[in-house]
């Protein structure tokens, strides 16, 4: 009796409520957000602008924030933007060798991830690293065939550094995956822009036997057109229509084929 | 100026007597003087005239020959709507073939921004743009093809690959560019303005955003939801 009389006056007592009918005004959600809002509760002053002044207050800066990095990243391992934050700052403190290390954790934790395999190449690129970018991209391509921006970006890269003939076999490599119709393109205008039509030739052959519709078949009678190779191209369409033969007879074809003789009667006469 | 004067008196005859002589030598230095004026008035005309043109705004000529032909169509306009006939086509038939071609391919495709359609489009639109500024370096493509001999068309299981050595100038290039491409990708997303007087229907800035991205995609189909909800009851 005596602890719950000393218990009941040491926590006060909840007023009993008579009246349970609903209030006349009653505050709406939106209005206890706005409330909440304007007393600005969370907003903290922002930290101190602190100058680093020697070698010891940046190490003790590294060391700080390295730990929120690795903090969050044991907080998430999967959450990728953790680990491209932290490899980023590594980067712009041109520590490539720890932003290489982050890298690769990541790549552990998720190898399937584009971004990571972009942002790693991109910053081995940066960092003038060529050697080291080839070997990311070659690693990426291998493990992620069928992602197209890696072979785009790859390629353009070695014909950035004027390595032509590497260029040449990262597509090569490439078409034997027998990629969409947008990359074959790709690997001919990158010959058509040395002014290798010969060899744009030999691809749109193999081409043509990938993706056989007719619509590239046109397409490679039009580019030798185009080269001035007439009397390919009338091959070309010669061979077309006997690869489709009498089973897929498309009407596309022979107004196409109709429309060069014309063109080319007109260009004679 | 006055041995001329002498020879023209001895020319017009022996019987001049010296005050003729010096009557026709007065006429004649009136006469130098008069073109000396001349000369000079012509001369500073010319100075205000080549001052006034100098002055001009740097594309007077081309501004005065847009303006004239400006006129020049409107008038041509005017006939045409009096006689009748479309002022276009009469316009079409006059220009000539390589005109019309010189004209189209001026007009050439702008590509805009469709938006976002995907990770995998925007990087293929990126490349395309960037392949597009090459300037490919012939000379280095043909020491290059000197080089490799028979591996320069390599197949995929050439042994070329990894013994390329690059240059200065191409590791330059190559980071220049990568360079230039962070940062237009830096400029893809804008701040937005802050609305103070808009609803809050948040706790806290991630979850702002968070509503802003659902009204974004749902927006157009709860509107008529929330009208109701506000006013009470459906209509």
């Amino acid at each position: 009796m005596a602890s719950t009389a000393a218990g009941k006056q040491r926590i006060p007592k909840v007023a009993k409520v008579k009246n349970k009918a609903p209030a006349e005004v009653q505050i709406t959600a939106e209005q206890l957000l706005r409330e909440a809002k304007e007393r600005e509760l969370e907003l903290l002053p922002p930290p101190p602008k602190q100058k680093i002044t020697d070698e010891e207050e940046l190490n003790d800066y590294k060391l700080r924030k390295r730990k929120g990095f690795e903090d969050n990243i044991r907080k998430n391992r999967t959450v990728i933007s953790n680990w491209i934050k932290y490899a980023q700052w590594e980067e712009s403190l041109k520590e490539v060798q720890r932003a290489r290390s982050i890298y690769e954790r990541a790549l552990d934790v998720d190898h399937r991830n584009i971004t990571l395999w972009l942002k790693y190449a991109e910053m081995e690129m940066k960092s003038r690293q060529v050697n080291h970018a080839r070997n990311i991209w070659d690693r990426a391509i291998t493990i992620l065939p069928r992602v197209n921006q890696f072979w785009y970006k790859y390629t353009y890269m070695e014909e950035m550094l004027g390595n032509v003939a590497g260029c040449r076999q990262a597509f090569e490599r490439w078409m034997e995956w027998e990629p969409d119709e947008q990359a074959w393109h790709s690997f001919i205008n990158f010959e058509l822009r040395y002014k290798e039509v010969d060899k744009g030739r030999s691809i749109y052959e193999r081409f043509v036997l990938v993706h056989p519709e007719v619509k590239n078949w046109i397409k490679y009678a039009r580019f030798e057109e185009k080269h001035g190779y007439i009397a390919h191209s009338r091959k070309v369409y010669e061979r077309s229509v006997d690869f489709f033969g009498e089973d897929y007879v498309n009407e596309h074809l022979f107004v196409a084929f109709a429309k060069f003789e014309e063109a080319q009667k007109e260009v004679s006469d | 100026m006055a041995s001329c004067s002498v020879t023209s008196a001895t020319a017009l005859g022996e019987g001049q007597t010296p005050s003729q002589k010096r009557e026709e030598r007065l006429l004649k230095f009136r006469d130098l003087h008069l073109k000396r004026n001349e000369a000079r008035k012509l001369n500073h005309q010319e100075v205000v005239e080549e001052d006034k043109r100098l002055k001009l705004p740097a594309n007077w000529e081309a501004k005065k020959a847009r303006l004239e032909w400006e006129v020049a169509e409107d008038a041509k306009k005017k006939e045409c709507a009096d006689k009748g006939e479309d002022y276009h086509r009469v316009k079409l038939l006059e220009i000539t073939a390589d005109d019309a071609e010189r004209f189209e391919r001026k007009k050439k495709k702008k590509n805009p921004d469709q938006g976002f359609a995907g990770y995998a489009e925007a990087q293929f639109r990126q490349y395309q743009r960037l392949t597009k500024q090459i300037r490919p370096d012939f000379e280095g493509y043909e020491k290059q093809r000197e080089e490799c001999g028979v591996d320069f068309h390599p197949t995929s299981n050439s042994l070329i690959h990894g013994t390329h050595v690059p240059s200065k100038d191409g590791i330059d290039r190559m980071v220049d560019d990568v360079e230039k491409q962070i940062e237009k990708r830096a400029k893809y997303s804008r701040r937005r303005a802050y609305n103070d007087d808009a609803d809050i229907d948040y706790i806290n800035e991630r979850n702002a955003k968070f509503n802003k991205k659902a009204e974004r995609f749902y927006g157009k189909y709860t509107a008529e939801i929330k009208q109701n909800l506000e006013r009470g009851t459906a209509v």
